[in-house]
């Protein structure tokens, strides 16, 4: 019964509301900001073009950090481009108070172009693509040669590719979605997820050599939290890939 | 007072059959104090007999001949779209006619789970408003989602059969708990015939919480 609930766990709140456009000054737009400071440290040879972003379980918060960095990448000026791979269970349309249609399994099958894939939010100031029609040949889509394609035209186009991903440990989706990706970001919530459920997840990335470029500390409570109550709600860690000591063949 | 889901337009779904039948059904209706009439034939559904290309003219001759009949009575045509997976459907067909709003009146699989809430999610973004029919058959809707749901705009619907209970049981009691939680908007008869799915929308209205107000389209 406990293991039912932990899958079927699935945040379906408030995606409309990206904290860093509705309150720039808060403490959390202000972690997001740190957030994208770390990214862009790492990315400062423009190596990570194409981040991939999941989590062990559901409801981890993925969808929500990439509204959210992908506004500040934005704000910025840099041109971003939203990608939902989730295609069980879509949720970046809700970001923008779109329909979930025109999307990529529409343009996967040739139903709709290019320019009509691609979605351009005016008040995120962010590109985004939405899943589309629902399908359920899953893996046949992520695997498309038409895909990696499309990825390879966004990557020239745009200065950052973001593809939000189901979590890991319950579909194997993201493991394919790693293969398109450069690095992967792996969200984290506080208290609700076990550490055997992320350590098992590392692993499982681990042992397909995905990149794992840093962590994202999500839903972090503020209130009773000494290390962080100083300014921040979001905190973000790197490791190196050099001296990565549990990358070892196993 | 208004009934938003009959299945009186004769000779295209399961519903009334012959012209008589649906004559005493708009009868029985005006008796009862429904001076409006919504007609929502089966779109999608397994089943339709007709095309719903043909409805208009059918809807068209029964209205000129209830005028002749029965001309207090106002008659709507409107539809009742079965959702159904990997089978996209126009929706913009089957909206209700003559009304200020784009209301489409769906329903979903009583029996296998469809993603209710994603889907009334993407109507609303498309700009309907979406009546969820007979919300009490769909077991595995939560009522999280059921609230979520209303916050979008959506509007629910409960069949009045449920209400008196002579419909199913599980769908009697779900339909008393919706009823006790106030997450019902609007009842409707749902009638298909004049034996056992009656058009009596007036008599559940009895039966209701007092403080239970029907939502006018």
């Amino acid at each position: 019964m406990r293991r039912r609930k932990l899958f079927q766990k699935e945040n379906l709140m408030t995606y409309d509301y990206v904290v860093s456009y509705e309150q720039p000054l808060s403490f959390t737009a202000e972690a997001f900001q740190k957030a994208l400071v770390n990214l862009e440290y790492i990315n400062i040879d423009g190596n990570f073009k194409v981040l991939q972003f999941t989590s062990s379980l559901a409801g981890a918060g993925k969808t929500t950090f990439i509204s959210n960095i992908g506004h500040l990448m934005g704000k910025k000026g840099k041109k971003v481009v939203v990608i939902d791979l989730d295609l069980r269970k879509p949720k970046i349309n809700r970001i923008f108070k779109a329909p979930n249609e025109k999307g990529l399994t529409d343009y996967l099958s040739g139903k709709i172009n290019y320019n009509q894939l691609v979605k351009f939010s005016e008040k995120l100031n962010m590109h985004y693509i939405v899943a589309g029609e629902r399908t359920t040949a899953v893996v046949n889509v992520l695997e498309a040669q038409k895909l990696k394609d499309l990825i390879v035209q966004l990557r020239a186009e745009y200065d950052y590719v973001l593809l939000d991903s189901p979590p890991i440990i319950a579909v194997s989706d993201a493991l394919y979605i790693s293969r398109l990706a450069d690095g992967l970001i792996f969200v984290v919530a506080q208290n609700e997820t076990k550490r055997t459920v992320i350590n098992e997840a590392v692993q499982t990335l681990r042992q397909n050599k995905v990149n794992i470029i840093g962590t994202v500390f999500t839903q972090v409570n503020i209130k009773n939290n000494d290390l962080l109550s100083y300014t921040y709600g979001y905190g973000y860690g790197y490791n190196a890939p050099g001296d990565d000591k549990y990358d070892g063949d196993k | 007072m208004m009934d938003i889901h009959t299945h009186i337009l004769p000779g295209v779904d399961d519903g009334v059959q012959t012209y008589e039948v649906a004559l005493e059904a708009l009868k029985y209706q005006l008796n009862s104090g429904v001076k409006h009439v919504v007609l929502t034939p089966h779109v999608n559904n397994v089943v339709q007999k007709v095309s719903s290309k043909e409805f208009l003219a059918r809807f068209e001759a029964l209205k000129q001949a209830i005028q002749k009949d029965l001309p207090k009575i106002n008659l709507y045509l409107g539809h009742e779209v079965r959702y159904q997976e990997h089978k996209p459907v126009d929706y913009e067909k089957y909206i209700f006619q003559g009304f200020k709003h784009k209301y489409l009146l769906i329903e979903f699989s009583p029996n296998s789970p469809d993603p209710i809430h994603d889907v009334i999610y993407d109507l609303t973004a498309k700009g309907f408003i979406p009546i969820i029919a007979h919300i009490e058959r769909y077991s595995y809707l939560e009522v999280d989602d059921i609230m979520r749901m209303k916050s979008y705009g959506a509007i629910m619907q409960v069949n009045s059969g449920a209400i008196l209970g002579i419909d199913r049981k599980p769908y009697c009691k779900l339909a008393k708990r919706y009823m006790k939680l106030g997450i019902v908007d609007i009842i409707a008869s749902d009638c298909h015939n004049m034996d056992n799915r009656k058009p009596n929308l007036v008599e559940s209205l009895k039966k209701v919480p007092k403080d239970f107000k029907m939502k006018v389209l």
